[in-house]
């Protein structure tokens, strides 16, 4: 574990034998890089035809935010950086497949966590532990997803360990055998096959790997499109979600710089030393440049200095963050949905030794509903908006007691919830409702007053005893549960599951009311979205009336998007 | 030695009952838009619910004065009584007891205070006790013990219609219940110990009776009971029906319509359960 093994930059020394502290934060780098400038490509493998949570957006925030840790830090110690980006990715995970990629970090780290720099058979046993921490992120393992992918991809750094000393012959190996596992996913998963597609959460871990690996290799700027050798094939049904090109952020500035004898190493020294999340790649003649900067003049000025420059883009990060966040990318061409939901002042304020129920809902009316029902906090979010774990730890921290029910209220963010359990100190049970409909059937049963875990455990119950249905619009055509629907077609799901397609509404409605058995109900309530008017919602509210004239329809302004109605039958 | 009970109308008792029983009743006030009305003597309850959605506002209710408590306290004494025991709402949610104390400090008639900690017939089953514990010629300290005792094991429980009356009302602390107006729901409250509380959010009419079945029959069995509603004659004589097993044999309690000082608070087509368990 010499010095010498350990100080040449990209390309990597032929003989790579340990990796330090900063080695390691050029790699979660290039990861990071490489995982943004694909991100829409994971987005793509969507395998519900619904606006789905999108995986690549999730992953590469979760990624950003454990890099964000390191960006500034000068720290030669491998364990200590590992730690900074587990800690990053913690509170930065949303989505499933983010809440899994942190926990890789978590384990990676924990293995590292004494190592000034690490080997081979480091590295073998830390990607071990990072497998096992990220199957034990989650409730039920599924193979066929990033789990697997990260599980194989540990055993081959195994059987390479024993073969060779050579941290690049391991990281080209690892690599391969995920990208193998990856394209095996949906035989594994049927949902994956039904759909056509591959995995996106492994999608996502392979170009994570890719991008370090191409650090490694020096090949980091041969990245147009996306359509290198070796990149996992996306299928071209995949690709028919929107495509809008490299990501752009505001108070980031990207270009490329064209000159002679360029010296990467000292231009990204002195870049780097301008801001932050910094990339740096390329040779003598081409670099590319980005940089998250106060004055976005300074690195430009740089390069004109040095040569010339073209492709110049400036931006402000935080209106990207937001764009990322309230603009679904299937529904192009619609407004942004609304912002956080503001809070309705019906709700209670809670005091401390009471119970503070936090729901995860899209839709300023759905929140209404939640707060008057006694929600202490709110946190914006559904399909295709995750919240992150930091977002929903955050409203734990915020909210003025030491008992929390979390209300994820999506399938998507059951996991992110769990994880800001996980790191919040105070007593947090997460309800895991998976539809609007059953959080707020679970918010009858809640007693601020109660006993925690007994509260929890009636709200859990009660939330069974709604049937919900999701009406929306599929983004692609596929067949998922038996149910064939091409793109465009109005779908209905029940309690999640694809349930029944229908090219006009009124056609899909009857269908839709059959299978949520709502004969035997009493009451539904149905709320609408914001693309609906109210007098659209009556008229479909006076239809479910003349089929079901004993029912009690109760309309609410549900204000959700994208799902035209949400509707609960009790 | 005479003792005579006094209590207030929201008290529930079938009048009947309280003149058989020789308790005085002290009518509370309704008040609709500028008009005052007795409770149950110049408003009727059946007149009352007859009316109640035609309201241009919402009923709002007074204690009755307190100038009307020393009246009938010193009423009584002239008719002999020699103890007064002057049971009422709770405090907690209502200011009768309050009058009540004052009209007692303006005359030098004899009269003890109680705090039923409870209302409608929870109250009215208390009064019942004390009146029949007085007709047997118990003394003032054993009856006031006997109410001690039983204030503990009284139970009231209302399944609302509707959650209007009682947001209305200022009763509770509103946000505290963590309810809106925004969904059909149907709340099962109790009042026990003086305190109105929250037992059950529910959604739908048969999970709403079934619920309030099983609140009821978990406490244990009863000594005392008494089957309220709010104008929904056919529901409770359902749930009497389904109650059955609960009500001591013997007795045949009667469906009480609640009073129209009650009724404000709670609305239209409720139902209600007041009963004191066996010690």
């Amino acid at each position: 574990m010499t010095q010498e093994d350990t100080v040449q930059e990209p390309p990597i020394s032929q003989k790579w034998l340990t990796c330090d502290g900063h080695q390691l934060c050029k790699l979660a780098q290039a990861g990071l890089y490489w995982l943004e400038h694909n991100c829409q490509h994971v987005n793509a493998l969507n395998v519900f035809p619904v606006p789905d949570g999108d995986t690549g957006t999730n992953m590469l925030l979760t990624m950003r935010s454990a890099y964000n840790r390191i960006q500034n830090g000068d720290e030669a110690h491998v364990g200590k950086v590992a730690q900074e980006l587990s800690q990053g990715a913690l509170m930065g995970a949303r989505g499933n497949s983010g809440v899994i990629l942190s926990q890789i970090w978590r384990g990676l780290a924990k293995s590292l966590k004494n190592k000034a720099a690490f080997t081979t058979v480091d590295l073998a046993e830390a990607l071990q532990e990072a497998a096992d921490t990220a199957y034990k992120g989650v409730m039920r393992p599924v193979e066929g997803t990033i789990l697997t992918v990260i599980r194989e991809g540990a055993q081959e750094a195994q059987d390479a360990a024993e073969k060779s000393q050579d941290l690049r012959f391991m990281t080209e190996r690892v690599l391969e055998r995920c990208q193998q596992t990856l394209a095996r996913t949906p035989d594994l998963l049927p949902i994956l096959k039904q759909a056509g597609v591959v995995d996106s959460g492994g999608q996502g871990l392979v170009y994570l790997f890719e991008g370090m690996l191409r650090y490694v290799h020096g090949q980091l700027d041969e990245t147009e499109n996306g359509a290198v050798a070796g990149v996992t094939a996306v299928p071209a049904q995949a690709l028919a979600a929107p495509e809008e090109g490299d990501l752009e952020f505001p108070y980031d500035v990207q270009f490329i710089l064209m000159g002679e004898d360029l010296d990467v190493l000292k231009v990204r020294a002195d870049i780097d030393a301008m801001g932050d999340s910094t990339v740096i790649v390329g040779d003598e003649k081409v670099i590319k440049v980005h940089i998250h900067v106060k004055d976005p003049g300074e690195p430009i000025s740089y390069g004109i200095r040095h040569g010339v420059i073209s492709d110049v883009v400036v931006e402000n990060m935080q209106m990207q963050m937001e764009e990322i966040i309230h603009t679904a990318p299937s529904q192009a061409g619609q407004p942004g949905s609304p912002t956080s939901a503001p809070l309705a002042d019906e709700g209670p304020a809670i005091e401390p030794g009471q119970i503070g129920v936090i729901a995860v809902t899209a839709g300023a009316g759905l929140g209404r509903v939640f707060r008057s029902l006694g929600a202490a906090a709110l946190v914006n979010g559904g399909q295709t908006n995750n919240p992150s774990t930091e977002e929903i730890f955050q409203a734990i921290q915020d909210v003025p007691t030491n008992k929390i029910i979390i209300l994820p209220n999506n399938k998507n963010i059951i996991l992110t919830a769990e994880a800001a359990r996980d790191l919040s100190p105070k007593d947090v049970v997460v309800v895991a409702t998976r539809t609007a409909p059953q959080g707020i059937s679970a918010m009858l049963s809640l007693d601020l007053n109660g006993d925690l875990e007994a509260v929890a455990e009636s709200m859990q119950a009660l939330s069974t005893q709604v049937v919900s249905g999701e009406i929306t619009r599929a983004t692609r055509s596929v067949t998922l549960d038996g149910v064939a629907v091409e793109e465009g077609q109005y779908i209905g799901l029940v309690d999640g599951r694809l349930a029944v397609s229908a090219s006009e509404l009124d056609a899909l409605l009857s269908p839709l009311l059959e299978a949520m058995a709502v004969e035997e109900c009493e009451i539904l309530s149905l709320y609408y979205g914001e693309e609906v008017s109210l007098a659209e919602a009556e008229t479909f509210g006076e239809q479910i009336e003349a089929l079901y004239p004993d029912l009690e329809i109760e309309l609410l302004a549900g204000n959700q998007p994208h799902y035209y109605y949400i509707l609960g039958a009790e | 030695m005479t003792i005579r009970i006094v209590t207030d109308s929201t008290c529930d008792l079938p009048t009947a009952v309280a003149e058989q029983l020789q308790i005085t009743v002290v009518p509370a006030y309704v008040n609709i838009g500028d008009q005052s009305f007795l409770d149950g003597i110049e408003l009727t309850r059946a007149q009352f619910y007859r009316e109640l959605e035609g309201y241009p506002t919402p009923p709002t209710t007074a204690a009755p004065a307190s100038g009307a408590f020393t009246q009938v306290y010193e009423q009584l004494a002239d008719e002999g009584a020699t103890e007064i025991i002057s049971i009422h709402v709770a405090s907690k949610l209502s200011g009768v007891l309050n009058a009540a104390r004052l009209g007692a400090e303006d005359t030098e008639v004899k009269v003890s205070l109680f705090d039923s900690q409870s209302l409608s017939m929870g109250l009215g089953l208390l009064a019942q006790m004390a009146a029949e514990a007085a007709a047997d010629g118990r003394s003032l300290d054993d009856i006031m013990a006997l109410l001690d005792s039983a204030v503990r094991r009284t139970y009231v429980f209302a399944l609302l219609d509707t959650l209007e009356f009682l947001r209305r009302s200022g009763r509770v602390n509103w946000a505290q219940f963590g309810i809106g107006t925004l969904l059909r729901i149907k709340p099962l409250v109790r009042v026990y110990g003086g305190v109105l509380e929250m037992q059950e959010k529910i959604r739908t009419s048969k999970k709403a009776t079934e619920k309030m079945i099983e609140r009821i029959a978990e406490l244990g069995q009863y000594e005392r009971v008494a089957l309220l509603h709010t104008d929904a004659l056919e529901e409770v004589e359902q749930l009497r029906h389904q109650l059955a097993h609960l009500i001591p044999a013997g007795s045949n309690p009667p469906a009480v319509l609640v009073t129209p000082a009650v009724g404000s608070h709670v609305g239209p087509r409720a139902l209600g359960f007041a009963g004191v368990l066996a010690p």
